[in-house]
């Protein structure tokens, strides 16, 4: 589904992810963690292309990632930034309908059928829905995100700290909501204990450049 | 069509301007009293101003007799390139930017300059520098301020939701979809002022050109028939310049992947922008 080859990503002239190869297989959920600024965030914005590798091959649903090769490939991903920030007024219908309106999401219909049953699972009330998104708690925002993505059902979905900020019994909701889907690839970077212990695969980051570690889900290499 | 000036506005005599300089004590006794520390600022950019305006007098006065089609030309593009790297200055884009702004600004002030030119005022020769060169530059003028706003507020409203814009980049909008709203606040942003000034014109300010033109001689009449047609190019002018200058700019600003290249902004690498 995702497969890494030896890539290295550079931010101005420090190296943050050297030579880093990984293998993902369609419906994996895949951790990412490590101590801050070991270059996690970086990893999976060069998943999404905001960081590009200086060497090595990203290949995507057997794609190449190029320009080219990203309309096809983004049909299929989701990715769920750290922070959701409010854009005035906008509420959290809005935001959540906002990707419908999308050329790319042309003949999808919202789906309103699976909107209570989804708020239902991640506790949101319903009146959340009329709420404009800034007025909205931190974890919140988070679910809401979350919501996005499940309404939108795409194969790939790429999380940054999916949990972080929200508290316990709101984290299990995200994370058994990410395990849910299994056909869905998941790769998230987090901390989460339960998202490790349940991960197919562990990658740990280390800062300075050094080789990085991945492991299955028995901690083998 | 146009009324010859019957004569040109009285002149001001070398002692009246030192009147008129000295006038500026109001301001040195308001700062003094109010200690803001401005005086010395004051005597600088009123100095500059002076010299700048004197040694447009003279060239502007050579440029008249002169009234060769290339050297206006040459003249207004000097003034084109002249905004555009105030435009840029003004906005924190880096002055690389110049290659999609300048095109930008030539085509939209060329074109509503082109049209007002040939089809309303209407100069014998067409190039003529007493019609040329000052229209050009209120365009130009206009466009400018026009464009600081606007382009300033695009990139820095992308910029305060990077994560929003990106998410939206990578579920597979396009780049034009992803700013659609940056766009709208960006417009509304440069169109505001705009508005505004033309709700208040003749009531609260008479336009300088029609003062100038009235004091120049002009019937009252004719001036206003300028100051309508000038207006009116202006709008379209400022209009034009600021929606290319963003669609020009795009190609730079954003990467081939879609997102924000933040190497379009000064003093700021990309190597400093985001988390890691």
């Amino acid at each position: 589904m995702i497969q890494l080859d030896s890539i290295t990503v550079q931010l101005g002239t420090q190296t943050i992810v050297n030579r880093f190869s990984l293998e993902i297989a369609k419906g994996d959920k895949v951790a990412v963690y490590g101590e801050s600024g070991s270059g996690k965030s970086t990893l999976l914005k060069t998943l999404i292309g905001m960081h590009l590798p200086v060497n090595g091959r990203i290949v995507m649903q057997g794609l190449d990632f190029v320009p080219a090769n990203l309309p096809t490939i983004r049909k299929e991903v989701f990715y769920l930034p750290q922070d959701i920030l409010a854009q005035g007024e906008e509420t959290a219908m809005d935001y959540l309908k906002a990707p419908f309106a999308l050329a790319v999401n042309r003949g999808a219909m919202f789906p309103e059928m699976r909107l209570g049953e989804l708020m239902a699972t991640l506790r949101l009330k319903a009146e959340t829905l009329t709420q404009p998104l800034g007025r909205l708690s931190g974890g919140e925002r988070k679910r809401v995100g979350l919501l996005r993505g499940m309404l939108l059902n795409r194969a790939i979905i790429l999380a940054d700290e999916p949990s972080a900020g929200v508290d316990a019994s709101n984290r299990d909701v995200i994370v058994n909501m990410l395990f849910r889907q299994s056909d869905a690839t998941v790769v998230a970077v987090t901390h989460d204990e339960e998202f490790l212990s349940m991960a197919d695969k562990k990658v740990q980051m280390h800062s300075h450049g050094m080789p990085d570690d991945t492991t299955d889900a028995h901690g083998r290499p | 069509m146009t009324q010859r000036m019957p004569m040109g506005a009285h002149d001001i005599s070398n002692i009246g301007l030192i009147l008129a300089a000295a006038s500026l004590a109001v301001s040195v006794v308001v700062y003094a009293f109010t200690k803001v520390g401005l005086i010395r600022d004051l005597f600088i950019s009123m100095g500059r101003m002076g010299i700048q305006l004197g040694l447009v007098g003279l060239y502007l006065t050579g440029l008249f007799r002169l009234n060769h089609p290339l050297v206006n030309i040459g003249y207004v593009l000097l003034m084109m390139g002249a905004a555009n790297y105030s435009v840029l200055k003004n906005t924190g884009l880096k002055q690389s930017m110049f290659v999609y702004t300048f095109p930008a600004t030539l085509i939209s002030v060329g074109a509503v300059g082109l049209y007002f030119m040939t089809l309303v005022f209407q100069p014998q020769p067409l190039y003529d520098a007493r019609y040329l060169i000052p229209i050009s530059g209120m365009l130009l003028g206009n466009s400018m301020n026009r464009t600081i706003i606007t382009l300033e507020r695009f990139y820095s409203s992308v910029r305060k939701d990077e994560s929003g814009y990106s998410a939206l980049i990578a579920m597979g909008a396009t780049v034009n979809e992803a700013t659609s709203s940056n766009l709208k606040t960006a417009y509304r942003a440069g169109l505001g002022p705009a508005l505004a000034n033309l709700a208040t014109m003749g009531i609260v300010s008479l336009p300088g050109m029609m003062t100038g033109q009235i004091l120049g001689g002009s019937d009252p009449s004719v001036a206003i028939k300028y100051q309508v047609a000038i207006i009116l190019a202006i709008y379209v002018a400022t209009d034009l310049s600021a929606l290319l200058c963003i669609t020009f700019s795009k190609r730079k600003g954003f990467t081939p992947y879609g997102f924000l290249n933040h190497d379009i902004f000064k003093g700021k690498s990309s190597a400093a922008s985001g988390s890691t």
